[in-house]
């Protein structure tokens, strides 16, 4: 007995050790460089600094610009509904479009590339290819639309259309990375799962509800996390497609985090904004690590 | 097959015609959501080869008439898009070599080894993912600039490899699906750590291998925002740099719009080839884990 219980901690040590120096490369990278920006931010949130010269500490005057602004409250709201849209649009889209992948269909991989294709263009090329086609006048989607006698509608330059429109732009963007990530998943799943479920008589849904949701849980939730941590900070898309037009009506957190920054140089106040979202991210990340534990499975 | 039970058998028919309808059901959604995906950059390969004013012609002219070859040609005069291309290769093939070994690393460590410190540590790590881009944008250049690495590749390979969050997450969710009692019976016979990486994990790691590539080498393939602002000279320039230089200060109208689009099918061809070598890996493939259960 003594002598079990010996070779289990050293086990155990061999374990902690290498554990420790196998994180290594990554834990001291985080460090050097996220460690030293984030402290630097830290502070510029209470002082002023304008590119060139010093920071000056000006105590809470940076909080208070930026809760006081009609502006923050406009792009939380935008940025929470870009959230909302796009993140269950994504894993809904992207999970279905693996399924259907997963098949052995004819020109199976030939689709796969296909859809793989938005995201391998480049995102200035693809962002101007979506104004033309949302363009009220020129655009190919009213055009389409016409022909089912929809008339025209305004799009990305109608103040309640203009995020949705944005996001299905992202939508079609991102679909393709997320797509690959649960092809992996589901080769993953073994396929004698299956063959028990066909023989005990499952039918389709309970074989996915059963069998491919649970298996693939650890990898929706990698899906989600992600798809929230990016969704809440939605730049390039406005940025480019709307300039966070019409108005206001499509400004994000980063985004006015950059015009505040990067127009203004008002960088303490960009910095107070930048906390608020990280904050925001944590929290959500923090809650669906919290959820995890009832519907999140890691047994094989 | 297992088709087995008896009281299928007087149903067969209507579940052939079933199977036939989901199955013409899945091609028309597919082929519908194929056309979406790919029309923007359909419209950006008949773009290239367009003349200026036939661009913004409605209705759209999908086939160029006259077809213009030459814009191709013309951007390698343009710009010196060889070593644009050599460039954004160096830096893309070095920053997803060491990527995918750090990453591997530390997916197993957090995953598969128990030490103290690893869920606060690994939780420090997904926040630095929650950090916007733009609140450690300059910081970590006046860093760099301590360093002395502004107009070199470092800035662009070196936090990628080193500080990639995105890239731990991903391999720790994937090896938590590496079963533990293969582990287990590697360290009962004498492995490891570091030997069941090598012997096990590594081998398992495929899939993970070629879609952590994919990633890691498209996002250092695309990136613009670093390298525009760490490299001066210009013939250290990659890619997506030499893009902006198309885009035209004038605005719209002066924008070269075509030599735009021929220079973005080129920069796309490498990422859609590695994507297709690493297509083998997304196959089902049986996997041989001697395990009975």
């Amino acid at each position: 007995m003594a002598h079990v219980r010996a070779k289990k901690s050293k086990l155990g040590r061999e374990d902690r050790i290498w554990g420790t120096i196998f994180v290594v490369p990554q834990v001291l990278g985080a460090a050097t460089f996220m460690l030293f920006p984030i402290l630097f931010s830290l502070v510029l949130c209470f002082a002023e600094w304008k590119f060139a010269g010093n920071p000056r500490l000006i105590g809470f005057a940076n909080f208070r610009a930026i809760f006081s602004s009609p502006t923050f409250y406009v792009s939380l709201r935008n940025t929470l509904l870009f959230v909302v849209i796009v993140v269950p649009m994504t894993v809904l889209f992207s999970l279905s479009f693996a399924m259907l992948l997963d098949h052995k269909i004819i020109g199976r991989t030939f689709f796969r590339t296909l859809y793989f294709l938005p995201n391998v263009t480049s995102s200035v090329a693809a962002s101007l290819v979506w104004v033309w086609i949302f363009d009220p006048d020129f655009g190919m989607l009213n055009g389409l639309l016409s022909r089912f006698g929809i008339p025209p509608m305004q799009w990305l330059y109608n103040m309640r259309m203009v995020i949705p429109s944005i996001s299905v732009v992202i939508v079609w963007m991102t679909i393709g990375n997320n797509i690959i990530i649960f092809l992996a998943g589901l080769n993953n799943i073994s396929q004698t799962l299956y063959e028990a479920a066909e023989i005990d008589g499952a039918n389709w849904w309970q074989r996915f509800f059963r069998i491919t949701v649970p298996m693939l849980s650890p990898t929706i939730f990698f899906v989600m996390i992600m798809g929230f941590i990016g969704a809440f900070q939605i730049f390039n898309e406005p940025y480019m497609m709307t300039n966070g037009g019409p108005g206001e009506a499509s400004y994000t957190l980063v985004l006015w985090l950059y015009f505040i920054g990067f127009r203004y140089f008002r960088m303490g106040e960009a910095a107070v904004v930048s906390w608020v979202l990280f904050l925001l991210i944590a929290a959500v990340t923090f809650i669906q690590f919290k959820f995890q534990n009832r519907w999140v499975n890691y047994d094989v | 097959m297992y088709s087995s039970t008896i009281s299928r058998n007087h149903r067969r028919i209507p579940a052939v015609i079933k199977k036939a309808v989901r199955t013409f059901f899945m091609y028309a959604f597919l082929i519908l959501f194929a056309y979406v995906m790919i029309l923007p950059f359909l419209w950006m390969l008949s773009t290239s080869l367009k003349e200026m004013q036939d661009i913004f012609k409605i209705p759209i002219q999908w086939i160029p008439d006259p077809i213009v070859w030459a814009n191709y040609p013309g951007v390698f005069k343009t710009v010196r898009m060889d070593l644009g291309y050599l460039n954004s290769l160096e830096i893309a093939v070095a920053s997803t070599a060491g990527t995918l070994i750090t990453c591997a690393m530390a997916g197993y460590g957090f995953s598969k080894l128990r030490f103290r410190g690893q869920a606060p540590l690994f939780g420090a790590l997904l926040i630095t993912m929650m950090i916007p881009g733009q609140v450690t944008l300059i910081p970590m250049y006046l860093i760099f600039k301590q360093f002395g690495w502004i107009n070199t590749y470092l800035p662009l390979i070196i936090p990628a490899v080193f500080c990639n969050a995105f890239g731990v997450f991903m391999f720790r969710q994937f090896y938590f699906s590496i079963p533990d009692s293969l582990l287990d019976a590697a360290k009962i016979d004498g492995c490891s750590p570091p030997g069941v990486f090598f012997r096990i994990i590594i081998p398992q790691s495929k899939g993970i291998f070629a879609t952590m590539g994919l990633f890691s080498f498209m996002g250092s393939w695309n990136a613009f925002l670093g390298p525009l602002i760490y490299i001066n000279k210009k013939s250290m320039q990659t890619l997506p740099l030499m893009m902006a230089s198309f885009r035209a200060t004038g605005g719209q109208s002066s924008t070269r719009w075509a030599e735009l689009m021929a220079i973005s099918c080129i920069a796309v061809v490498p990422v859609l080839i590695l994507y297709a070598a690493t297509q083998k890996y997304y196959v089902r493939s049986i996997v041989i884990t001697g395990m009975k259960n």
